[in-house]
Formats: structure tokens, sequence, C-alpha cells
């Protein structure tokens, strides 16, 4: 049997890691690289680029260079993230007929699990060069706030790079576990993951060989992106109050500016100051326009300070849903590029009364700790246990537009719980059932994961027919619903449409398709 | 310790039960089935808190739920989030009894890529599942919040579905998995403070409501035999062998000196203090048909002496509240007295006030034939026909009153206000 590889699927960066000799260890590219950019792009010639080839060309290619397609997987078309990456993204998002957001780069129009998956084919094809062999199976992380239909697509996208996805585990846990690798304490961690897209907190218990979840909050649409856009932001008005030029119009001048906004940001780490340079940006009736920009810590942390207290709201829901107190935390683990904010981890201390943890490195941890659950389940020895949660509640809507929670947020998955249903009319022979996700009491401001009918229930008065319905999520946190009529004790058939998911035959159609093209190797 | 969304002012308002609910489909515990006989939209949520078996904090999770499910309303109190899960699980004893024997040898396969030791373990934790959860965890009743951890992570490492990833498991797979669920769910529900609470209170209960214990231990209260038990206060009954008796005592006592003060109210015709009062007897010991007989008469007294308000009021104010009031008085008052004829005079005049000729002359009618001797009676008929432009028929009817009792003088004067009209 083949190696398990781990593979932290991040907004901007990718990383993939495996277990060698016991050690959890980061596979590089053969350019050396720990990271690749989570970016492909198909070249003015028709090739086919990823990562770095990807991102090199990314500014003079804008139109046709997708980045951060995991702020737009598993989403609906019309819901407000998606609606604000077309706003913001220089490629082209269009709505696919199962009402998904699609990308459309060269002449082609593909789903967004595509586009992951050839970002994970990528990093298979690193993790086989390294070893030498073919993979087959892996282990795949997502933000742990990720709802089902986001964790069924990122599963799809797996499938599409040919891989067994073994199992999704939530990011901050599997910092967790690369963490609290060959640590024999008992423990209370925080784990506050801020990456490039998404923001997850994790507060995990560690003792006994068990890592248990006990809670988890974020939010799958804030990062480091949203940092960088608040500096353009800046920048485009600065210029504009100096030159009377709106760089806004021009495509180019906004992607030169993001990269280097991108390069302050994280020069301001150390630094105190950076100069921003960037000539020729624009033109006007009187000659080339420069841009030369003297960026401060000061003024970068005034720009993005709300953005931070935004996260410690989410901490501190939380703390509470663990019923603790920030006291009762440990230690502090953090994971993602941004994290390296002096602001972050001010706003970090802040809140707990202690300094961060600094041992683990913030970009690769969360790839160790998905190849460490991936020898976990396969090798024979006595490995960790971890015990994860799902992040949302599961519930039904109900008469009047409410929802009612089946299965509480924060509970131990795997995890089923059953429900009697009755009919609301005399012999209704059938009940619909709209199973959502999500924590508001009103129904239509929750996901809805899916509907399913089940028919041929026996004619009878209102209130009498049971239907027990049993919902289950998986270890991966992924849900699933059967049902059986009471009266007759049989099984009901019934049909779940995730919506905006892809069918199995899509998938296949599309796992075809790729395999007919070869990436670009140069580098 | 947890946050709580009930207001001061939630607490004075008082719950009912939905009209289109069905309490007896509901899938709840018989501490909840309690509570929710409690709730009769005359007791208010502060009250129920007291009386209703449970803990505050269980009380105000049942009464959320219940508005969430449309099973109980409150007016100008929309249902709200529950922040904490707080199962308030099946007692065990309604579950199959738990026989433990020795397990079937011929389960145990050892061609599977499962640990021979393990399978065992498995086969003897299925015949527990049916134990409380205390004894499914394998700790002390006693046992603090590190143990019952302790426990669960041992379990869990044992029996979490990951040990045993890809391997050829055959029917134990499934036989994992039931187990592992029902070890989550004895965890979370004793991991939580209150839940745990709660459900150690049904365990107690439970002990006491066994036949082993001191017999006829409560089996009556208020010197009522079993047969003379409708099947509602049999119910309720039984329910109340859930509650320890120290508790039943102190609700007996309060119940008895409420009943004192209400008769006392009674007596000096402070019907509203009286009929509050008996109210709440009644809510602390419903078995006592006593009490319930009282406050039957003394309601009907109040929105007697009410409606006859009304009516004199009538002509200065009749708004829409007042009409509904006066619709909900008079359906209130035949529910007390079906068959009292003077009871049906009165609803049949505020019914003619509210110009619903339907129902009073339904009630009208049965006034009087419930005591035809009545002149007055008819009068009332004699209006109701008027309402319905029968100028022919309130003569007669008049004329019938007149002969019954010739001193009325109201009917003289509409029968001549009539004689007028017709010339």
């Amino acid at each position: 049997m083949g190696r398990v590889i781990g593979i932290d699927l991040g907004t901007t960066n990718s990383c993939v890691s495996v277990v060698d000799n016991g050690q959890p260890t980061v596979v590089p590219n053969t350019g050396g690289y720990r990271t690749t950019p989570s970016m492909f792009a198909i070249s003015q010639d028709g090739k086919r680029l990823v990562g770095h080839l990807a991102k090199r060309q990314a500014i003079t290619n804008s139109k046709d260079t997708v980045y951060a397609s995991k702020r737009l997987i598993g989403r609906r078309f019309d819901s407000t993230e998606v609606q604000r990456s077309i706003d913001l993204c220089p490629y082209e998002i269009l709505r696919g007929p199962n009402d998904d957001p699609r990308i459309k780069i060269g002449s082609k129009t593909f789903t967004c699990p595509e586009i992951s998956g050839i970002i994970l084919r990528e990093m298979k094809r690193v993790a086989e060069e390294y070893l030498g062999e073919p993979v087959q199976d892996a282990v795949i992380t997502v933000p742990a706030y990720f709802n089902d239909t986001q964790r069924q697509s990122t599963k799809d996208a797996g499938k599409i790079a040919g891989l067994e996805v073994l199992r999704i585990i939530n990011e901050p846990t599997a910092a967790a576990l690369a963490y609290g690798m060959g640590r024999q304490n008992d423990e209370k961690i925080a784990v506050y993951d801020l990456g490039g897209g998404t923001f997850d907190i994790s507060i995990l218990e560690m003792s006994d060989g068990v890592v248990e979840v006990l809670a988890t909050a974020g939010n799958t649409f804030l990062g480091g992106e949203d940092f960088d856009r608040r500096i353009v932001s800046h920048l485009v008005d600065w210029f504009q109050a100096n030159e009377g030029i709106d760089l806004r119009t021009d495509t180019m001048a906004l992607q030169r500016l993001k990269d280097a906004a991108e390069k302050a940001k994280c020069d301001l780490s150390i630094r105190e100051s950076t100069e921003i340079n960037l000539p020729f940006i624009a033109s006007d009736a009187q000659g080339p326009r420069h841009l030369n920009y003297e960026l401060d810590r000061a003024t970068l942390e005034g720009l993005v300070d709300d953005i931070v207290r935004g996260t410690l709201k989410s901490v501190e829901q939380c703390v509470q849903d663990a019923n603790l107190d920030p006291a009762d935390i440990d230690q502090i683990v953090l994971v993602g590029g941004q994290t390296r904010m002096p602001l972050v981890q001010n706003a970090v201390t802040e809140y707990f009364g202690k300094r961060p943890h600094k041992g683990v490195n913030p970009d690769e941890v969360v790839a160790l700790g998905a190849a460490i659950q991936g020898s976990s389940l396969v090798d024979e020895e006595d490995n960790v246990l971890l015990l994860d949660v799902t992040p949302l509640s599961l519930g039904i809507g109900t008469f009047g537009g409410h929802f009612a929670r089946l299965i509480e947020r924060n509970t131990t998955v795997p995890v089923g719980k059953a429900h009697i249903f009755t009919t609301t009319r005399d012999d209704q022979s059938a009940v619909k059932i709209r199973v959502l996700q999500g924590e508001s009491d009103i129904a239509l401001e929750n996901d809805l994961l899916g509907e399913f009918v089940l028919s041929g229930i026996r004619p009878a008065a209102k209130g009498e027919p049971e239907i027990e319905v049993n919902f289950d999520i998986d270890a991966n946190g992924i849900v699933s619903a059967s049902a059986r009529d009471l009266a007759t004790g049989k099984e009901q058939s019934i049909t779940v449409n995730a919506t905006g998911t892809l069918s199995d035959e899509e998938i296949s159609q599309i796992i075809e398709e790729n395999e007919l093209y070869e990436v670009e190797l140069k580098g | 310790m947890f946050d709580s969304d009930v207001s001061e002012e939630d607490l004075v308002r008082i719950p009912r039960l939905t009209s289109d609910c069905d309490p007896s489909a509901l899938k709840i515990s018989p501490a909840e089935g309690f509570l929710l006989s409690r709730i009769d939209g005359q007791t208010s949520w502060k009250l129920l808190r007291e009386i209703g078996g449970l803990t505050s904090g269980q009380v105000d999770v049942c009464i959320e739920e219940w508005l969430c499910e449309g099973v109980i309303d409150i007016d100008g109190r929309p249902p709200r989030v529950k922040r904490r899960k707080v199962a308030i699980p099946e007692p065990a004893s309604k579950r199959k009894a738990a026989v433990e024997g020795p397990i079937d040898e011929s389960l145990i396969d050892d061609s599977l890529e499962l640990d021979v030791e393990v399978q065992r373990d498995a086969l003897e934790f299925e015949q527990k599942l049916n134990l409380d959860y205390f004894k499914l965890l394998g700790v002390e009743i006693s046992a603090d919040e590190r143990d019952i951890k302790r426990a669960y992570f041992a379990l869990s490492k044992r029996f979490h579905p990951d040990r045993y990833f890809r391997k050829k498991v055959g029917a134990y797979g499934e036989r994992l998995n039931v187990v592992f669920k029902r070890v989550s769910e004895a965890y979370e529900l004793l991991s939580d403070p209150v839940s745990r609470k709660a459900y150690e209170a049904t365990l107690f209960a439970e002990n006491r409501a066994r036949p082993t214990s001191s017999g006829g231990t409560g089996t009556a209260g208020a010197g009522v035999s079993q047969k003379d038990l409708t099947p509602a206060e049999r119910l309720r009954q039984r329910m109340r062998l859930r509650v320890p008796s120290s508790v039943q005592e102190e609700r007996d006592t309060k119940g008895a000196d409420l009943f004192k003060s209400a008769k006392q109210s009674e007596k000096m015709g402070r019907l509203t203090e009286a009929a509050s009062n008996l109210r709440l007897a009644v809510a602390f010991d419903p078995f006592n048909r006593e009490y319930k007989r009282v406050l039957g008469e003394v309601q009907a007294k109040v929105a007697n002496r009410r409606l006859e308000e009304i009516l004199d009021q009538s002509k200065q104010d009749f708004s829409d509240t007042v009409q509904r009031e006066a619709r909900r008085l008079a359906e209130e008052i035949l529910l007390y007295r079906p068959n009292d004829p003077e009871t049906n005079d009165l609803a049949a005049r505020v019914y003619v006030e509210l110009q619903d000729s339907q129902h009073a002359e339904e009630y009208c009618s049965r006034a009087i034939e419930l005591d035809p001797k009545k002149g007055v009676y008819h009068r009332v008929r004699a209006s109701v026909h008027l309402l319905c432009g029968n100028k022919g028929h309130a003569v007669s009817e008049l004329n019938k009153a007149l002969e019954l009792d010739s001193s009325d003088v109201e009917a003289r004067k509409m029968l001549e206000a009539l004689r007028i009209k017709r010339r």
C-alpha cells in the first residue's frame, strides 16, 4: 500500500507533507519551494500553468489567471461572498447550471472543484517526485468553519485530482496534531488560524493520546487577502488625491498594486516602514505617472484594526462555547502567514493574557498535521485519536420559517440523531424535509444543504404517521440522511439533492477531460 | 453560569397550548410531560419554574423549545435561541430491560482484522447499551468531570471507528459505530453540568417510583381512591410519583394555605383575588377536586359579574376590545354552568348586544327549555327576533312574556314601540 500524503489546500498557498520514518516532513518541489501558490492560469499560447509559473505571469495575464478559488468553492452564485469576489477579481466568474460559480479562463469554463483539483494534482505530482513512487491516498484540510457543501466540493476536487481522500480534517485540528506531536502534558490549547482567505479559531484539549476539539468558530471569508485590499484601497485613494487619476479602472495597475501591497504588508512585520515603488503605473496627457509611497506600520495597523478586532469576536464566542475562560488556555498556537503581523500577535496576547507559542511554522504546520492524521489512520501502531466536532448546527426548516436544531454545533463527530416527523394534513402522502446548516433561528438565513421528499406514506389522519428520519454527520463532517416509515418498518427511498455540488457523471467527465492535458514543468 | 434569555417581563407571561397542538403526540420524557401538563393558560412562566418538577433552567429550555416548535404560545414573546444543549433524556427504564449474560461466542471471528479481545469487548458493551449513562461509562454517580472525561477517552480509544479504518471488521463495523455513538451521547450529557443534574434527577425519581419501595407511597392524594379517578387524573398521579416526597409535602401545604385565604376573599366579595389564589392552589395540588370545584364557582361568579357590567355600560362603551372580552366571557360562563338557565340567559343577552343572532337564539332557547316559567327569557327571545327583523314573532314572544310576568316593564315598553311602528 502506498503512502498517505497530507495536503494543506490553502487560499493563497498550498503545502504537501508526508510522514517519513515516523517524522512528518514537508515535501519541497524541484525548485526547492516548500509551498506552492494556489494559482492556475492559461497562457496566451494556450498552455496550462500551475503554482509558481502561474503566479509569475499573473500581472500580465490577469484575466486568465485564477487565484483564491477557495473563496468560491461550495458557495451559491448568488451569495454575498461570490458577488463580492466578482467585483474584486480580474478573472471572469459566471453562473453555472447548478447555480454554482464557474470561472472562465481562456476559452473554457471551469467549476471550482476542478480548479482546486488542478492544484491538488500538482501537489500530488510534487509528492510523487520526491517519494519516487505513485501516491493514491491523501488527507486534505479545510477551514474548520466550512459547511457541508464546501466539504463535499473539496472531496470532489480530490477525486478529480486522482486521489482517494481518506479524510477531510479541519485546519486548526491538523495544526494541533502537529503541535502536540511528542508532547506528554495534558493541555488546553487554542489554535488561531488566520490564513489568506479564511479565519478559524478552535479550542482543543489534549490528553491521554486523545485530541478532543471542544469548540470551533470562524469566518470563511476573512483573511490576509482582505488586509491586502485595504492597502490597495488606501494607495488608490492617495494616488487619486495627488495625481488625479483613478487606478481602479486599470486592471493591470490593480494587479501590480495588489502584488506590491502584499509585499509591503509582509515587510512591515519586520520593519517599521517600507517603500512602495511602482514606476509607470499610469499615464495621462502629461506623460507617464509613477507611484512612490512610504507606508509605515502605524498606518497599516490603522487600516486593518477592525478586521483584527473582528476575529477576536469569534474567539470570544468560541471560548464561551467551550465553557472556559481565556485564562484556562495553556497554549495559543498561531497558524497562517497573516499571524506573523505584530498587530495580530499583540491582539491575541492581550486577549488570552499570555504570549502565543512560537515553535511551529505557521505556513507548514497544517500540512504536517494532515500527514500525521493520514498515517494515524492507516498505520498499525497506537496513534493519536482525533475527536473533532461539527462547526455548524444541523436541523430542518419547520412550519413558520423557523429552524429546528437536531444536532447542535460543536457536537463530536461521527454523530447520528434521529427525529420523528409526522404529517400536517389528513391523508398527506408525502413530506418534504429541508436540511439546513447554520446558527440563525430563521430557516432562510441558514445554508440549505439539500431537501428530500419522502413519499408513499399510507393515508391516515394528520399527526398519525410516524416517520423516523436519521441525520448523520460522518468523521469528515459531511451530512447524510435516511428515513424510515415506522408503520411499515420499511426504509423508504429518499433523494437528497445536494445543491450546487457536482454529480458523479459530471466528475467522471471532468477527470477524463483533465487527463488529456499535461501541465508545463519548466521552472 | 450560562445565559438566560428569559427577562423579568417574560416571567409574568402566561404560556398556553396552541389550538392545533396535540400534547399526546409529542415525543417527550415523562418529566417534560408533567411540565407540559402544568401549562394551562393560567399559570405564569415564573410559577411554572417552581412547580414544573424540573430546575428553572430546564423549564426555561423546555418552554423555549415548545415555543419554537409551535406547541405553545406566549403573547408578545417570540421564541429565542437556546445557547446550551440541555438534553432531557428518556429514563433508562423506558428502554428494553438490560439482561446481562454471557456473550455469544459464535460471533467471535478471528479471521477478521480485529483483535479478538476487542471483539469480546464490543459484544459485552452491546449488552450494556440500555443501562444508564453512568453504568455505561463505567463511572460512579459521584464521579467528577475528570473521571468522566478519562472514562470517555479510554472508551473512545477502544471503540472509535478511526481505530479500525479500512480494516476488515465485518459486522463489527456497525457494532462499533453504535457503541461509540452511545458512548458519545453519554459523555455529551454527563459532561454538561446542567444536563447531568437533570439526568440524575430522573434517575432518582425512577428509583422512587419502583414498586420495591415502601408500598403505597402517595398513591392517593387528598383522600381520593383509585377507581374514582378519571384517566387524566390517573396519568397525573403516576407523574406525581416521580417527584420527591419532601417537595410534594411542601406543595400540599402551600396549596392548603392558598385555599384558605381564597375562601376568605370570596366571603368578602373580593372575587378576582379569590380566583387567583384558587388557581395557585390548584397548581400546587392538582388532584384536589375541591379546589377545582370552588375555583370553577368563583370564576363563574367573576365572569358573570363582569358581563353584567359590560351590558350595563354597552351604550357608553362597546369598543372592539370590550366586545372580544364579552364574547370570551360568555363562552367561559357556559363552560362552567352549561345547564343553568340564568347563565344561558345572560349569554343570550350578551350575544344580542353583540348582534350575533345565531348564538343568541341558541342560548335563549336553552334558557327557556330549562325554565319555561320565566317571563324574562321570552323577552330576550323577542329581542333576538328583532335582530333578525322578525317583528311578528317578536310581538308574540313579548305577549308570552307578559303573560308569565305582567310586571315586566321592559317587555311592555318594547311592545308599545312595536305597535307604534306597525301603524
